[in-house]
């Protein structure tokens, strides 16, 4: 209640800032708590965690697998080579695992919606989403970040060897995957909030997640312009890899590659959290 | 609206329908029906998963259409792997996407709802093969074949002339959805032990992926994966119905193989069947 009066605005600027650390503060213990406790449940069989996650990376690096034999069998693809494609696809997917370790909830929101689950979020003192996404992190789908990571690994030495990445590459190929995330998260929270009108989300998500996903693991000259278009815009997926990795790789384009999706990234989660917001007003229970 | 006979109806229709196989055949007529007109519920859903099954067809149509050389490699042409392609994603409706049967079953154990499933005068694996077939038939007809006929367009599918080649490549099918029902009931029913399916279900995905031919021919694949990939059962789920469709095999060895794959599955999975029924602890309401 004390922190609640400080918020008024006679408090004066000192004391906007003030109440804004403090609530800062305050969210970030009871995320630190809520996930604390999330964890506390996951890891109560770790040798299945550890073992499924191990599974989950080797197994589930199919795609990676299909590339690779495309590429040893053919050679370069539009002048991408086997390493480009293995960076674009550690990028592309190491935002996918950043955003599935978040947002782990948004992903199975369809729960939420079918079983009428989100009324227990309504109920709580902080914005349905932060709690949304503080319920669970999605840590048994760390294997997307691994296998990124393990591409990257696989990539990098020979990249660097013959001069293709250097210097400030690596730092922003860093960025390249904080943007791929945001635009990950931004899609995610978009198909998420359409649920409030659809309820089902679970083929909207194949659509709109996995599609994009896939296609953006290649380099977008393989599609003709007009479905090239659809993953830098409509489905932006390709917008956070695809893009930056261009000019990062000299494939092409300038500098500017680094700029869209560092102006888009948060264009995008802006508009998300609009539609979510507008979603939230018209949500209407299932019921239990 | 048609009337579905209750699920009581199906033992009784066995001791009244005379032969057995008559039983038999009414009892997967009617679970099969069951499955076909509970998918009809979700028609709007269906429709935005054939639109991305619409995109996944088109991503791997153009990526090969940029790796495939001019003069093509061994059997396939460009114009081949297209066809390969657009035939893939029109009968993998069939044989792998939107299989329900390992939820059903995960859920059915979860809740303490299979006790009453196994109690039923009905073969279990039965009860679940015929269900689901029903429902695959379903996806094959109001999702698979609409993926196939947008997708034709680009990749210009030819029609086989002989009847013959249709024949065999819809028997290559209809196997091929058996075995890919049986591989996913096998999954579903690890649930009697394991109550958690994900990383098997991750391991079913990623064998069918690369195994099974999907995406690409399974000559692509380095010789030794290769050769283990074309005897193994998931290269039934696309690369073989696809085949015989592009008239690159004959279906007599294929169909022989197929089906010496459904055998062994059903054995195997009546066993585990068995082995679970002992098993079995109910949780749940």
């Amino acid at each position: 209640m004390m922190e609640r009066r400080c918020a008024r605005p006679s408090a004066g600027a000192p004391g906007i800032v003030a109440t804004a650390a403090t609530r800062l503060r305050r969210a970030a213990r009871t995320y630190e708590i809520l996930v604390s406790a999330s964890l506390r449940g996951k890891m109560q069989y770790r040798l299945d965690f550890l073992g499924s996650t191990l599974i989950q990376t080797l197994m589930g690096a199919d795609n990676i697998l299909f590339i690779g034999a495309v590429l040893w069998r053919f050679g370069p693809v539009m002048g991408w080579s086997i390493f480009d494609i293995a960076m674009l696809y550690a990028v592309s997917r190491m935002g996918n695992g950043v955003y599935m370790l978040f947002c782990n909830e948004l992903d199975r929101f369809e729960l939420y919606m079918v079983n009428g689950d989100f009324d227990t979020l309504l109920i709580r003192p902080w914005p349905t989403l932060f709690t949304l996404l503080a319920r669970g992190v999605g840590i048994d789908r760390l294997a997307f970040l691994a296998q990124g990571i393990a591409a990257a690994a696989l990539a990098a030495p020979r990249l660097v060897s013959t001069g293709v990445i250097g210097g400030w590459d690596a730092l922003w190929l860093l960025a390249s995957v904080a943007w791929s995330a945001l635009l990950y998260f931004a899609v995610g929270l978009a198909t998420a909030a359409a649920g409030f009108w659809i309820v089902r989300i679970e083929e909207l998500q194949v659509f709109t997640m996995n599609a994009p996903s896939t296609a953006t693991a290649y380099p977008l000259d393989v599609y003709p312009s007009w479905l090239k278009w659809v993953f830098v815009t409509l489905l932006p997926l390709g917008l956070g890899c695809y893009v930056p990795l261009r000019f990062i790789l000299d494939k092409g384009g300038t500098a500017l590659n680094l700029l869209w999706p560092a102006l888009a990234s948060p264009v995008a989660v802006w508009a998300a959290l609009k539609l979510w917001k507008t979603g939230e007003a018209h949500y209407t229970s299932t019921g239990t | 609206m048609r009337q579905w006979p209750d699920e009581g109806s199906i033992g009784a229709e066995q001791g009244q329908g005379g032969s057995k196989v008559h039983a038999a055949v009414r009892q997967w007529r009617v679970l099969a029906g069951k499955g076909f007109a509970q998918n009809l519920q979700y028609l709007a859903s269906h429709i935005v998963n054939t639109i991305a099954s619409v995109v996944f067809g088109l991503i791997y149509i153009y990526v090969w259409r940029a790796v495939t050389p001019e003069s093509g490699f061994g059997a396939y042409s460009s114009s081949m792997i297209a066809q390969y392609i657009c035939i893939n994603q029109t009968t993998a409706w069939f044989t792998q996407f939107g299989m329900k049967i390992r939820q059903r079953m995960v859920q059915s154990v979860r809740s303490g709802r299979v006790a009453v499933e196994l109690a039923r005068p009905v073969d279990f694996f039965w009860y679940h093969m015929s269900f689901e077939y029903g429902g695959q038939v379903y996806s094959f007809m109001f999702r698979g074949l609409a993926v196939g006929l947008v997708l034709s367009l680009l990749a210009q599918l030819r029609l086989p002339e002989s009847a013959s080649t249709w024949l065999g490549a819809l028997a290559s099918l209809a196997i091929g959805g058996y075995i890919g029902i049986s591989l996913n009931y096998l999954v579903g029913i690890s649930s009697f032990w394991t109550n958690e399916i994900r990383t098997l279900s991750w391991v079913l995905f990623s064998l069918e992926a690369l195994l099974g031919g999907l995406s690409m021919p399974l000559e692509v694949l380095p010789r030794p994966l290769e050769l283990l990939a074309k005897a193994s059962p998931f290269a039934h789920l696309a690369y073989y119905p696809a085949r015989i469709y592009l008239e690159l095999s004959g279906p007599a060895p294929i169909l022989a193989a197929g089906l010496a794959w459904a055998a062994v599955l059903t054995i195997v999975a009546r066993r585990v069947t068995s082995r679970a029924r002992r098993r079995l602890e109910v949780q749940g309401r």
